[in-house]
């Protein structure tokens, strides 16, 4: 055989192979994107029910607080157990009483608590950075 | 090597492969989607519905909690103002535009009134009604009216729930909505109807000191009292009682109203005496 010929048929090989390679790469890429998740993220979600439990935890301590619309020990208690750097916003009845507003929320928590008045309070605290 | 590239020959088969490529991995796309779309629930849906539905149950808890707390307070507030008495009383005064119920009364027995002091009963009812009016305006779980049989202890009370409360497993909503072009499909997983029900029992222990024992102390004082007054005055006798105070009616001359201190204690509000009246007139009628 023409070793000229041989080397172009080889070319042309490695040129189609590539092309192929091309758009087997754009179709895992449009599957990956395009495809819903089936899987749930089961470890996320168990991470988040973990933050989740740490801050009713914290609600809980400060609950007769809370009802009064008062902050309580919660934001001593989020720089213990979220780390001093953490953020965090308590709202009561949809409004910040104590933090700020937090951009990025990494866990949350709403819960409706009771008063001795006979009314109830909705709390939501979030921790994020 | 440039001059090779720019030879066509060849290229021919290389398009031919492209092509067929192309075919084939339209053919497989539409396969898979096809597989894909065979799922409508994802895996692990329902697994994360039981967990979310134990958080929700977790916050209801600690909402009864709270309820219980307040709830005991003002049931023993209501139970003082009762005089411990469960439904009716043997007999019941006005005193200051107050109604106030009697203990015992005229020509009846001391025993068959008194056993219609009844604060163990008196402060389930009493607590169940206001657990009741609580739970029902928790929105996050279903919580059953009168559903508590209590146990009152030395430092606590423990409410054991009858029948289980319960909250809807629902799905996630949110995961779908991080890709924009999956808004139908985020609005779909809102609509996502609940897959169950978890159900738990809403038990609860606060720490409250009811001391209810000091209706029957104070009964066994009112006994001691009648029998003091068939040897002695009423004016005498009425001294004696450590528990509470007595004075005369002042619009029932015939009875004579005991005031004793609450020894619960409530740091939400105030905690009203325990106020009762006993018959006491001037020529004693009550048989022991």
């Amino acid at each position: 055989m023409n070793r000229k010929a041989a080397m172009g048929r080889a070319l042309t090989i490695l040129m189609s192979a590539g092309i192929i390679a091309l758009f087997f790469f754009i179709f895992i890429f449009v599957i990956e994107i395009g495809t819903p998740d089936k899987a749930m993220g089961i470890s996320e979600n168990l991470n988040g029910l973990s933050r989740e439990s740490q801050l009713r935890s914290i609600i809980g301590h400060s609950a007769d607080d809370l009802a009064q619309a008062k902050p309580g020990s919660v934001p001593d208690m989020v720089k213990e157990t979220f780390g001093k750097d953490a953020k965090f916003a308590l709202y009561i009845n949809n409004a910040i009483v104590s933090g700020a507003k937090v951009g990025r929320v990494t866990a949350a928590i709403n819960t409706m608590l009771p008063n001795y008045e006979g009314s109830t309070v909705s709390v939501r605290l979030e921790v994020g950075s | 090597m440039i001059s090779l590239l720019r030879n066509k020959k060849g290229m021919d088969y290389a398009a031919l492969l492209v092509l067929v490529v192309i075919i084939c991995l339209m053919y497989l796309y539409i396969q898979l989607q096809g597989k894909v779309n065979t799922f409508q629930v994802s895996i692990g849906e329902s697994q994360i519905a039981v967990l979310n539905a134990y958080q929700e149950g977790e916050k209801a808890l600690l909402y009864v909690d709270q309820s219980a707390k307040f709830s005991a307070y003002k049931a023993l507030d209501t139970l003082a103002q009762r005089a411990g008495v469960k439904e009716y009383a043997c007999a019941d005064i006005t005193e200051g535009g107050k109604k106030i119920n009697s203990w015992t009364k005229q020509n009846g027995t001391i025993d068959e009134c008194l056993a219609l002091v009844q604060p163990y009963d008196a402060f389930n009812e009493l607590m169940n009604g206001h657990m009741t009016i609580y739970s029902s305006k928790y929105t996050n779980a279903s919580l059953p009216a009168n559903n508590y049989e209590m146990l009152v202890q030395k430092d606590s009370i423990t409410g054991t729930a009858i029948s289980s409360a319960s909250v809807y497993l629902k799905p996630p909503t949110q995961y779908a909505a991080f890709y924009v072009w999956f808004i139908k499909a985020a609005e779909a997983e809102l609509k996502k109807a609940a897959i169950g029900e978890y159900a738990f029992k809403p038990s609860f222990t606060v720490p409250v000191k009811a001391e209810l024992g000091i209706y029957e102390n104070m009964k066994n004082e009112v006994k001691a009292f009648y029998t003091c007054t068939n040897t002695n005055s009423i004016d005498e006798c009425a001294k004696a009682p450590k528990l509470f105070t007595l004075a005369r009616s002042s619009e029932n001359p015939d009875y004579l109203i005991a005031t004793a201190k609450n020894p619960a204690s409530n740091p939400y509000g105030a905690m009203s005496d325990i106020v009762f009246a006993i018959s006491a007139p001037v020529a004693p009628a009550v048989t022991a």
